[in-house]
């Protein structure tokens, strides 16, 4: 107690326990579960959709249409099987880097992990049901809006009480990654989601804001929900799975400070780049722009980082499978982060807007960025959490990842022809100086690459069920580790 | 009360008591379909959380009965037997 | 350098101040001129609240998601501004509560869609989109014609309109039933109806005024999508941003 108090700045004195730590690992479990859940809901719905649009016949009646389901989708994607996974990682990370248990005993930490999901299935019904307020990824109505408030902020206070009651007197960098997601989601959530409500009985609200404000509102919080939601939170999950599995310490302290905070200053200013070329003015459209591309300076320091960590441990690749898909990560990570500054220049963006190349770099993204570090995380949590003593099937985990990567692959390039030849063909003028092309010839001329897609889709959830199979039988036939070779600290 | 989270629990207890009240408001003065079903997983919410709330309070006083129990017994085996 | 940091990583509260500090310079800076600076919206004229009829259709195409597939947005682009007509203004939507500038083409832009196709074309390709252009992937909305139109409580939705600055005077929230199913009527009187929403697309789509549904609002609503601003009467100066 004495040379920590001493070591601490003289405006946060902290009383810091003694004695074992028992961790509350139960809250992780039920994180993990859910999140695999979602994310095979989320994987079915995305393939229903490719399926609709290269079957129309299967936009059957009102409730499933694209229209309706495509939310459910991102959002089962982003917020359950990301959100569950971040919350859940997030609370395995804080505990252990600090050597504190949880803060908020079991009832506060349960609230989280049911109001969350709650919100989730309510805004699920309400998308099949009609209550959208038409901002992508932002779709759910007021009143689940500020539900989610309310769980949020518990979540900050569990996240920040845990902190306060650290052993470790250094916040470990995974955790800055954390909390500036948890700080930036919450920012983004209420700035973006200021709604009047036409009866506080209805599901109805109308935008606070209208027009060139409120896109400008929307796509710096779309934009931010990428940055922090997708990629500040899961490199929290990077830094620190990823030295766990290969035994080693991260690379560089230095760059982990420097892309920290380079990247959390930049990121929020690229939102314009998804406006490029709209009625919002020039000066807005260049501050985006000049910002997505410096941005990805701090984005491929964080790929550095987490991929020369591998150093002296590139071996583990081949008996390791569960740290090719972390790896993989980081890789599909640092390619997304070069694209999309690409297609933040002003020239290309007036190619690739509107088109299928945008939904390809979004899934180089979710599938081989988001997934992939939550499918290398997981593989090395479950045994601990459940306390077995490895994964049921080594082999099956690499299965996993080359369906998966197949699946991604087939997925990203089919929609850079499709969208590269939409753009092409919106643009071309015959030699008379007409247009080309009506829209309708360009849509039949995707239709090839959206059955290739729809097929990587496939693969990707085959991928996934592999999983969900494997982490199954271990929890349920894995041998338990005999609990005098547990770690000295007690798993709640 | 040997239930260390019993404060806590009731707390808790309370927001889900209002919070199922409010889910029968909600469906009783609902204007659309997603707002009644709104109220209804609201209500469905609250009463399942308010049940298993009371399951932790009541499995925790029996786990500290059975550890007390536990512990009387592995004291009196040490005096051997007598009090 | 890495002394003052130690410093920030060992103290959680400074850590949050700094980050939250630094992730809300970004969007003071972006967002807070474009409601300051005037030339954000150009100065045109035309642009109105939508009647009661639209603003019903409007909330219908939200709800459906019609922005996942088709933008409301053309960019100063000369093949685009030829397939679809003049590039969007700000001005345009700008009582778009929320704004549906979409982000995905998957069929074609809509922001001039209003008056170019007959009402009977709308109706004909919304019930069965590939009876009109055969290779369409475009799903049916034939249950909108299925749907009854709520009229009762189309003040209300004016009213919370109102609450975020679309001015709605109190005649248009007190006459907006009257005015939904006289923008239904073709033989009735429009007169106070066109004179308050100047250029609305009168007539019931589904040929049935006595019985509005979905159908009708939603068809009203893109007869009016970017027909407001009469760009013949406009010139450079005012298009200036």
């Amino acid at each position: 107690m004495t040379d920590l108090a001493i070591s601490a700045p003289a405006f946060e004195s902290r009383e810091v326990a003694t004695g074992p730590v028992i961790y509350n690992d139960a809250i992780v479990r039920k994180f993990i579960v859910a999140s695999l859940f979602w994310g095979i809901a989320a994987f079915l719905a995305g393939i229903w959709l490719a399926a609709e649009l290269t079957y129309p016949a299967l936009n059957l009646g009102e409730y499933i249409n694209f229209g309706r389901l495509r939310p459910l989708h991102t959002s089962a994607g982003i917020f359950a099987f990301g959100g569950n996974a971040l919350l859940g990682t997030s609370f395995w990370v804080v505990q252990r880097t600090g050597r504190a248990r949880l803060f908020g005993g079991t009832v506060l930490p349960d609230f989280v992990f049911w109001g969350y999901n709650f919100f989730i299935v309510n805004a699920a019904l309400g998308y099949l049901l009609g209550a959208t307020q038409g901002r992508e990824y932002a779709e759910p109505e007021w009143y689940l809006d500020i539900w989610l408030t309310i769980v949020w902020v518990t979540y900050l206070v569990i996240f920040v009480g845990t902190l306060m009651r650290r052993r470790e007197p250094h916040i470990y960098v995974a955790n800055w990654f954390y909390l500036a997601f948890i700080i930036t989601v919450a920012m983004l959530h209420l700035c973006n989601n200021v709604a009047i409500p036409v009866s506080f009985f209805g599901a109805k609200s109308y935008s606070y804001f209208a027009g060139v404000q409120d896109a400008l509102l929307e796509w710096w919080y779309g934009h931010n929900a990428v940055g922090f939601f997708l990629t500040a939170g899961f490199l929290g999950m990077m830094y620190y799975f990823i030295p766990k599995a290969a035994e080693r310490p991260i690379y560089s302290y230095r760059l982990s400070i420097i892309h920290f905070w380079a990247l959390i200053f930049l990121y929020i200013w690229a939102g314009p780049h998804h406006l490029h070329w709209t009625a919002l003015p020039d000066w807005a459209q260049t501050l985006g722009m000049v910002f997505s591309i410096m941005l990805w300076m701090p984005s491929w320091g964080g790929m550095i980082n987490g991929l020369m960590t591998l150093s002296g441990a590139w071996d583990k690749l081949r008996t390791d499978p569960g740290l090719r898909f972390s790896v993989t990560a980081v890789g599909f990570y640092g390619m997304s982060t070069f694209e999309g500054p690409v297609m933040s220049i002003r020239q290309v963006n007036a190619l690739s807007h509107y088109t299928d190349w945008t939904i390809g770099h979004v899934h180089s993204g979710v599938l081989g960025w988001v997934a992939f570090i939550v499918y290398g995380s997981v593989y090395w949590l479950v045994p601990r959490l459940w306390k077995v003593k490895e994964l049921y099937s080594q082999r099956l985990v690499a299965w996993h990842y080359w369906i998966a990567t197949l699946g991604i692959v087939f997925y990203i390039t089919s929609m850079w022809v499709a969208g590269i030849m939409e753009g092409l063909m919106w643009r071309a003028f015959d030699r008379l100086g007409f247009l080309q092309y009506s829209f309708i010839e360009s849509v039949v001329a995707v239709h090839p690459f959206y059955v290739i897609r729809l097929l990587g889709g496939v693969l990707f959830l085959t991928g996934a069920l592999i999983m969900v199979f494997n982490v199954w039988k271990t929890i349920r036939d894995g041998e338990p580790v005999p609990a005098n070779l547990r770690p000295a600290v007690v798993g709640g | 009360m040997t239930d260390p989270e019993s404060g806590a629990r009731a707390a808790m207890g309370l927001v889900m008591v209002v919070l199922s009240i409010l889910g029968v408001v909600l469906i009783k003065n609902a204007v659309d379909l997603p707002m009644s079903v709104f109220g209804t997983t609201l209500f469905i919410f609250g009463g399942c959380y308010l049940i298993g709330l009371l399951r932790q309070h009541y499995d925790a006083i029996d786990r500290a009965g059975a550890r007390s129990r536990q512990a009387n017994a592995a004291a009196a085996k040490m005096t051997g037997g007598r009090k | 350098m890495k002394f003052r940091h130690e410093f920030i990583e060992k103290n959680v509260t400074l850590m949050m101040a700094l980050t939250l500090l630094v992730v809300a310079i970004g969007g003071i800076v972006e967002i807070v001129p474009l409601f300051t600076i005037e030339t954000t919206i150009e100065r045109v004229s035309g642009v109105r609240p939508y009647s009661p009829l639209e603003l019903a259709g409007r909330d219908i195409y939200v709800r459906e998601g019609c922005y996942l597939c088709h933008s409301q947005q053309i960019r100063p682009f000369r093949d685009e501004v030829e397939r679809y007509g003049h590039y969007s203004l700000a001005a345009e939507s700008l009582y778009d509560h929320p704004f549906q500038w979409g982000s995905k083409r998957i069929g074609p832009d809509l922001a001039r869609v209003g008056g170019k196709y007959s009402n009977d074309w709308h109706v004909q390709h919304l019930t069965d989109p590939r009876s009109v252009v055969p290779e369409s992937i475009m799903p049916s909305y034939a249950f909108l014609a299925r749907t009854p139109l709520r009229v009762d409580d189309i003040g209300l939705h004016l009213v919370a309109n109102r609450a975020v600055g679309v001015p709605y005077d109190q005649a248009m929230i007190d006459g907006a039933k009257a005015d939904m199913l006289a923008q239904l009527d073709a033989n009735g009187d429009t007169r106070a109806l066109l004179k308050r929403y100047p250029g609305a697309s009168v007539g019931s789509p589904t040929g049935n005024p006595a019985a509005p549904t979905e159908l009708d609002a939603l068809v009203a609503y893109l007869q009016v999508l970017g027909t407001m601003v009469k760009f013949g009467d406009v010139g450079v100066e005012e298009l200036r941003q």
